[in-house]
């Protein structure tokens, strides 16, 4: 590390702080900077982030469970470890900036690099100031003037949000196949159900209705159920009608031999499940201000829509409660910042690379 | 024709392999001209095979692990292509070493579902093709570091041996430093496309966090060979400890740990 130049008649006291920025400049201290940032990331990219907090003492113990929550290690890229690290690499970029300013007049790459991540590093200190963000749910017909935060309070916004419309499209619905055959095996009829709508097998001779569908099917003591609408279970409850009599039936796709024949029929069922493959989600906005509709935006998946300063994101639906929507609130006035420093960084960066100097050759 | 071409894709780098190996192998028959031949053969078979999977599924292949890997070894190639054209021709011997890591990619995609799935509604996006093209890439170049470095390592092993690994030296520390400036610019676009589809550029998902650690591995590396002079061994070492890095964040990052991330 070269030093400073120092002045004639240099006291103690202006020669104290040039070797203190010589320190905070110093190369020995980005590298210790940089292991440590470096040693907390990994630290956050394994431990789980701000999980309930009886999920690290089941996961870790008591003991060790109880000392991460006391380092805060549960919410470690917001706790004083991390943030104080970033500061201190800060200063370190900016110290080594200034200490090494003729060394860097030369190569103006790195000292573009290096105002990138200051940029960064303040983008992101003014973004924990001045954002705002949280989640709206929403039910269809639904308005409401404030959005709830990280922290479960209430955040208002200057005008009401109104969800006028919610759906979800479909690349391929679910589906459902129903094979029938015989003890033989040299019969086999093939056909796509829906429930409620009957169909006739007429080789096999019966005719199906299929009363039910039991995404997750468990029976307990009320007779069957579906424990929840992840399809973990797929089963159909059939009502079958075989030589003029009725009975009931479940059948599996998960568990095909389950219930697939009975000693008063000669014909054996299978059944398949495809789950449906969402495209798309779409929520229907109305902006309302003084009680008088002022703009209608539709907000996707990838399509956020905006109004004044707010943005809205499509984040969130109940498949049990097809009127209901979840949008994610955010405002972000520093934004700009943050995407300067990385445009600057990528310039710099690249610049570092084309230049034959700066590789060596 | 997909599978077909997986076939034809995976016959011509093994070509190129063998090709390449028996040319390190044998020193009568020094002549990497016939492996290099092959893997830009084998390269125009993966292009073909990708664009075909382009046109049958309506999306770039970037959407799955599989579809990934596919792009991730047809970066390398192509990546080590451009480097051998531009900069280092004296690397040809690398090919067979290219070859060997091409195979061992498309060996782990065989074992991954590639059936052609619909694009989920995150990755519905022009930034799907420029932040995770972008980002494959840098992993690509990264790939080709660790790739030289391992041959730096073995060819410096003993000390007696006269090899002058300066040029080797080069190639790696180029391939580290545009693995460097790609996967700046993949977790640039990547933080804009975040922003627009998440509400926030910046959210510590697990994958985030991860491809941040690659980053600081690598800055770390690239400041200690320019400020500390770490060149030749020490170097090539770095850039190994930073391809470990590079295969967390790609794979074990998407099987051990949930985020935003984890359609990927």
């Amino acid at each position: 590390m070269r030093s400073l130049p120092q002045g004639r008649g240099g006291t103690l006291l202006t020669l104290m702080p040039k070797r203190f920025l010589e320190f905070l400049g110093s190369q020995k201290l980005f590298f210790v900077l940089l292991s440590y940032v470096l040693v907390l990331c990994v630290l956050g990219g394994v431990i789980p982030q701000n999980a309930p907090l009886e999920k690290y003492h089941e996961l870790f113990g008591s003991l060790f469970g109880g000392g991460l929550l006391a380092l805060r290690l549960n919410d470690l890229f917001r706790s004083p470890l991390f943030t104080w690290g970033l500061t201190l690499t800060a200063i370190n970029f900016t110290a080594c900036t200034f200490v090494r300013w003729e060394k860097s007049k030369k190569r103006p790459a790195v000292i573009v690099s290096h105002l990138a991540m200051l940029l960064l590093f303040a983008g992101g200190a003014l973004r924990g100031i001045t954002s705002q963000s949280g989640i709206l749910p929403l039910r269809i017909g639904q308005d409401r003037a404030s959005f709830d935060r990280d922290d479960g309070t209430a955040s208002p916004l200057p005008f009401s949000v109104r969800l006028k419309d919610f759906h979800v499209d479909y690349w391929n619905p679910d589906s459902h196949l129903l094979s029938v055959d015989n003890m033989a095996g040299d019969l086999r009829e093939e056909a796509a159900i829906e429930i409620g709508k009957p169909i006739s097998f007429p080789k096999a001779g019966v005719t199906v209705t299929p009363v039910r569908f039991y995404p997750h099917f468990v029976m307990g003591e009320n007779g069957p159920s579906s424990l929840d609408d992840s399809p973990e279970n797929p089963a159909v409850e059939l009502r079958v009608t075989d030589k003029g009599k009725e009975h009931r039936r479940f059948v599996f796709a998960r568990f095909g031999d389950i219930h697939a024949d009975r000693a008063d029929s000669d014909v054996r069922f299978s059944y398949a499940f495809q789950a449906g493959r969402i495209k798309q989600f779409e929520s229907l906005l109305s902006f309302e201000e003084n009680g008088r509709e002022v703009a209608v935006k539709t907000v996707r998946v990838n399509t956020p829509a905006a109004w004044r300063g707010f943005r809205f994101f499509q984040s969130g639906y109940d498949p049990k409660d097809p009127e209901f929507s979840t949008l994610q609130v955010s405002k972000d006035p520093t934004v700009w910042l943050v995407y300067l420093g990385f445009l600057v960084l990528t310039v710099g960066v690249a610049w570092s690379f084309l230049q034959r100097r700066e590789f060596e050759l | 024709m997909s599978h077909w071409g997986f076939k034809i894709d995976f016959s011509l780098f093994l070509a190129s392999y063998a090709a390449g190996a028996g040319a390190f192998l044998f020193p009568s028959l020094r002549r990497y001209r016939p492996g290099l031949i092959l893997l830009v053969l084998a390269w125009m078979a993966l292009s073909v095979t990708l664009v075909h999977r382009t046109v049958t599924s309506g999306h770039w292949p970037l959407s799955n692990q599989y579809e990934s890997l596919m792009f991730l070894v047809w970066g390398v190639s192509t990546v080590y292509g451009i480097v051998l054209a531009a900069w280092f021709k004296s690397t040809e011997g690398l090919a067979p070493w290219v070859a060997a890591f091409t195979l061992l990619g498309l060996g782990a995609a065989s074992l991954l579902d590639s059936t052609v799935e619909p694009l989920v509604p995150a990755l519905q996006s022009n930034w799907l093709l420029i932040h995770v093209a972008t980002t494959m890439l840098g992993y690509a170049a990264f790939t080709l570091g660790f790739v030289g470095a391992v041959a730096f390592l073995v060819k410096t092993a003993n000390p007696g041996n006269p090899f002058d690994g300066t040029s080797l030296d080069l190639f790696l520390y180029r391939s580290g430093a545009l693995g460097f400036c790609l996967l700046t610019l993949g977790i640039a676009t990547g933080a804009v496309w975040a922003n627009s589809a998440w509400g926030s550029y910046w959210s510590w998902d697990p994958k985030e966090t991860w491809a941040l650690i690659t980053w600081l591995t690598y800055a770390g590396a690239l400041h200690l060979r320019r400020m500390r002079n770490w060149r030749g061994r020490p170097f090539a070492w770095l850039m190994v400890g930073g391809f470990a890095v590079v295969l967390f964040t790609y794979f074990g990052v998407n099987y051990l740990l949930s985020g935003l991330h984890s359609y990927a």
